[in-house]
C-alpha cells in the first residue's frame, strides 16, 4: 500500500512501520506510555485503546492533545464505564467506537449525554437491532443534548446535506488507500471487523464497486451508492440492503428538511452558501 | 480541553456564629503559613505532574474573616510566588458570612479577591444565629455589613438556601427581598443536606421535594419575568437558560460529570476530601492528609475513599434511571453528599432529583419560549413555515 495511508498498528509491531503515519493499537494504557519513544511519537496521529476497564489516568498529562479512541467490545455492559473518559477528555480528544450489537444505542445516548463522539462500527446491522438503531438516529437527530457527532449518521448528514460524493468508506476512514489495518499477526486488511484479510488492497474499492454495480446486483439500482460505495456489501456480496435504505432514507429526508430550511435565510455577506 | 482545578480551603474550621444547619464539624484549627507553603507547593507538584495549568482557590471555613486581613496579604504574597517560580496561574474566591467584615478588609479583598465575596444569608432566616443571639439579630448585623462592603465597591454574591418559610412566602416574595430589598443582582439558590451531626433544625431544612420543586419553578418564572431582561444573576436558573437557549453556561458542581475531576478540598489540620461538605464532617470519607502525605499525588492516587467519588457516576448508569433520563447530560445523578447525607447511601442519586427535573423542564421550556418570539420577530420570509426551531434538527 502507498506510504501516503496511515496504518492502524499493534503496540507490539510499531518498530516495523517507520516514517509511516500510525495509528497505535493497545489494550493497556501503561504500555504504550513506557514503549513509546519520542521518534514513534512524531508519525503518531492517534491512539486506539481496546480496553476501557484499563488505568486511563496514566495518560492524563501524556502527549496532550493526541486524539484517543475507545473501542467498546461489550457496549451493554462497559456503558457505564463511558464516564472514565471524561478526565481523558481534559487532555485529549476523545471519540468512542461502538461495534452494531445489543445495548450500542445506550452506549451510544450516553456518550452523547457526556459530549464524546461516537463511530458506530460498520458492520451491517442484523435485522433484530434495527429498531436500536432507528433509535439512535432519532436520538441523533432531534435531541437537544447532543453536541457531537455520532458517525456515520453525521457524516453521512452532511455528505447529503452539501451533496458531496463522499462514500462511507472515507466517512468510517476504512477505504484501505486512508487506512490499513495491520492484525496482531501483522497481515494487512481493511480496517473493520471481521479483520481477516485476504484481500488486495491496492484493487479492494475497485474490485468491489464493479462486482457491487453489475446489472443485477442491488447497487446498481441504488439511489445511495453515490454515498455509500457499496459499504455494506463487504465482506457479504449478498447482505441485503432493504433495512439500511430505510435509514438512509431518514438521514436524506432530514437534510432536506436542513436545506430547506437553511435557504429561506438570507447569507450573510462573506459566508459560504450552503 | 478544561484544564484547572478548584481547590475548597479551609484555613481555619473555626467558625464566628453558630448556624443549626451548618454540615461542618467545626474545630478550633487554624493553619499556618508554614503549612499553607507546604500545601501550596505539593499541589504545584500536583500540577505539574498533571500538566494543570491553574488553580483557582475557594477560600473557606469555619469562617475565614476569623483569620486577619494581614494573614491573607501574606498568603497571597506566598501563593504568588510559589506559582510564580513554577510558572502556574493561582487565583482566589472568598466565601464568607459577613459577620466578621469591617473596612479593614477592603484591601485584601480588592487586592487578593478581585474586589468580590460570596456570602450566605436565607429568606426569611430561620437557622443563621450567632450563639446566643436571634435569627434576626444574625440577619440585621449581616445586612448591615453587606451594605458597607456595597458601598465600598464591593460585589456580594449570596448563596441562599429556601426552607419552610419561603415556599409559603413563595417565589415572588423570595426573589423580591433579594433584589428589590437587598439589591442583590448575583445570587444563588442550593438545597439543604443534613451533614455532621444531626439536630431538629437539620432534619427540618429538608424540605417535602413536591413543594420545593414547585418554589423553584415558581422561582424561574418570576426570573424570567423580571430578572432576565434586568441582568439578573440567579444560579442555577440563569446558567441553566444558557445551556438551554444553546450558549456556554456554567453549571454548579453538583451537576458536574465527575466533581472529581475538578475539585477538591483541604481543612485546616490538612485533611483532603473531596469538598467543603466532606473534609469536617465525614473522616471516614476523607482521601488522606496534605500535610503528613510524601505528595499531593500520592494522597489522590491512592486513595480507596476517593475511588467512591470516581466511580459513582458509573453506578448512577448501572443502579439507577440516570441513563433513562433526557437530562443527564447536565445533572449525571447529582450530588454525591446530598445523596449521603440525606438517604445514607453514597451509591445513589441525589436525592433532589425531582426538583432538578422540575426545573430543568421548566428552564428548557422558558428558553424555548424566547426562542420562539424571538424568531416569529424576525424577517416574515422565516414566520412561513416550521424550520429549525420546530424540528429541532442537530447541525
Amino acid at each position: 500500500m502507498t506510504h501516503l495511508a496511515t496504518y492502524n498498528v499493534p503496540l507490539a509491531l510499531i518498530d516495523s512501520y517507520p516514517n509511516r503515519r500510525l495509528i497505535v493499537r493497545a489494550t493497556d494504557p501503561q504500555a504504550v506510555v513506557n514503549s513509546l519513544l519520542p521518534p514513534h511519537l512524531e508519525n503518531l496521529v492517534a491512539l486506539q485503546l481496546l480496553d476501557i476497564s484499563a488505568d486511563l489516568d496514566v495518560l492524563d498529562g501524556w502527549n496532550r492533545g493526541l486524539p484517543i479512541e475507545m473501542v467498546l467490545r461489550n457496549p451493554a455492559g462497559d456503558t457505564m464505564k463511558l464516564y472514565r473518559l471524561c478526565r481523558l477528555q481534559r487532555s485529549h480528544p476523545v471519540r468512542v467506537v461502538l461495534p452494531i450489537v445489543a445495548g450500542f444505542g445506550n452506549a451510544a445516548r450516553v456518550a452523547s449525554f457526556l459530549h464524546v463522539p461516537v463511530k458506530l462500527e460498520g458492520t451491517p446491522p442484523e435485522p433484530e437491532l434495527m429498531e436500536e438503531f432507528s433509535t439512535t438516529l432519532d436520538f441523533f437527530l432531534h435531541n437537544k443534548a447532543v453536541s457531537q457527532p455520532i458517525d456515520y449518521f453525521a457524516g453521512l448528514l452532511t455528505a447529503l446535506l452539501h451533496k458531496q460524493p463522499v462514500t462511507l468508506w472515507e466517512l468510517q476512514e476504512e477505504d484501505p488507500s486512508i487506512v490499513v489495518y495491520v492484525t496482531d499477526d501483522g497481515g494487512e486488511t481493511i480496517a473493520r471487523p471481521p479483520f481477516t484479510g485476504g484481500e488486495d488492497l491496492d484493487t479492494f474499492r475497485f474490485e468491489l464497486t464493479r462486482r457491487v454495480l453489475e446489472p443485477e446486483a442491488e447497487c446498481a439500482s441504488c439511489d445511495f451508492f453515490l454515498n455509500c460505495g457499496g459499504y455494506f456489501k463487504w465482506p457479504d456480496d449478498d447482505y441485503s440492503c432493504a433495512d439500511v435504505k430505510q435509514i438512509f432514507q431518514r438521514v436524506r429526508e432530514a437534510a432536506y428538511e436542513l436545506q430547506d430550511d437553511l435557504s429561506l435565510y438570507p447569507t450573510v455577506p462573506g459566508e459560504p452558501a450552503t | 480541553m478544561s484544564n484547572q482545578l478548584s481547590l475548597i480551603l479551609l484555613p481555619t474550621n473555626k467558625c464566628n456564629v453558630a448556624c443549626e444547619y451548618c454540615f461542618e464539624d467545626k474545630t478550633a484549627d487554624f493553619m499556618t503559613h508554614d503549612q499553607l507553603s507546604l500545601t501550596i507547593e505539593k499541589l504545584l507538584d500536583h500540577m505539574e505532574q498533571q500538566s494543570i495549568d491553574e488553580l483557582i482557590i475557594y477560600w473557606q471555613g469555619g469562617e475565614v474573616m476569623i483569620m486577619q486581613p494581614a494573614w491573607f496579604e501574606r498568603a497571597h504574597e506566598l501563593i504568588a510566588g510559589a506559582a510564580s517560580r513554577r510558572g502556574k496561574k493561582i487565583g482566589h474566591s472568598l466565601q464568607s458570612n459577613m459577620i466578621g467584615y469591617s473596612p479593614k478588609w477592603n484591601r485584601i479583598i480588592a487586592e487578593m479577591f478581585g474586589n468580590s465575596v460570596g456570602t450566605s444569608m436565607d429568606f426569611p432566616n430561620l437557622y443563621r444565629k450567632a450563639r446566643g443571639h436571634t435569627a434576626e439579630e444574625y440577619t440585621q448585623l449581616w445586612t448591615r455589613n453587606v451594605r458597607m462592603a456595597r458601598e465600598a465597591g464591593i460585589q456580594i454574591g449570596v448563596i441562599s438556601i429556601p426552607n419552610k418559610e419561603s415556599l409559603r412566602a413563595g417565589g415572588a416574595a423570595f426573589y423580591s427581598y433579594f433584589v428589590d430589598e437587598l439589591g442583590v443582582t448575583d445570587f444563588q439558590l442550593n438545597t439543604s443536606f443534613s451533614g455532621g451531626e444531626l439536630n431538629e433544625s437539620k432534619t427540618e431544612s429538608i424540605l417535602d421535594m413536591k413543594p420545593l420543586a414547585q418554589f423553584f419553578v415558581e422561582l424561574a418564572d418570576v426570573w424570567f419575568e423580571r430578572g432576565y431582561a434586568a441582568g439578573v444573576k440567579l444560579g442555577p436558573i440563569d446558567e441553566l437558560f444558557n445551556h438551554f437557549a444553546g450558549r456556554m453556561a456554567t453549571l454548579p458542581c453538583i451537576w458536574q460529570q465527575n466533581c472529581t475531576d475538578n475539585f477538591v478540598s483541604i481543612d485546616a489540620r490538612g485533611h483532603v476530601a473531596q469538598c467543603d461538605c466532606w473534609v469536617t464532617s465525614y473522616p471516614e470519607y476523607r482521601f488522606g492528609n496534605v500535610f503528613g502525605a510524601k505528595s499531593f499525588s500520592q494522597v489522590m492516587k491512592e486513595s480507596k475513599s476517593r475511588r467512591h467519588f470516581v466511580n459513582r457516576p458509573e453506578a448512577m448508569i448501572e443502579h439507577e434511571t440516570c441513563a433513562a433520563c433526557d437530562y443527564l447530560s447536565i445533572c449525571h445523578g447529582g450530588c454525591p453528599v446530598r445523596a449521603y447525607s440525606i438517604t445514607g447511601e453514597f451509591f445513589v442519586k441525589d436525592p433532589y432529583c425531582e426538583v432538578y427535573k422540575a426545573l430543568f423542564s421548566r428552564v428548557e421550556k422558558l428558553a424555548t419560549e424566547l426562542s420562539r418570539a424571538r424568531f416569529a420577530r424576525s424577517l416574515p420570509v422565516l414566520q412561513t413555515r416550521g424550520g429549525l426551531v420546530n424540528q429541532g434538527i442537530n447541525l
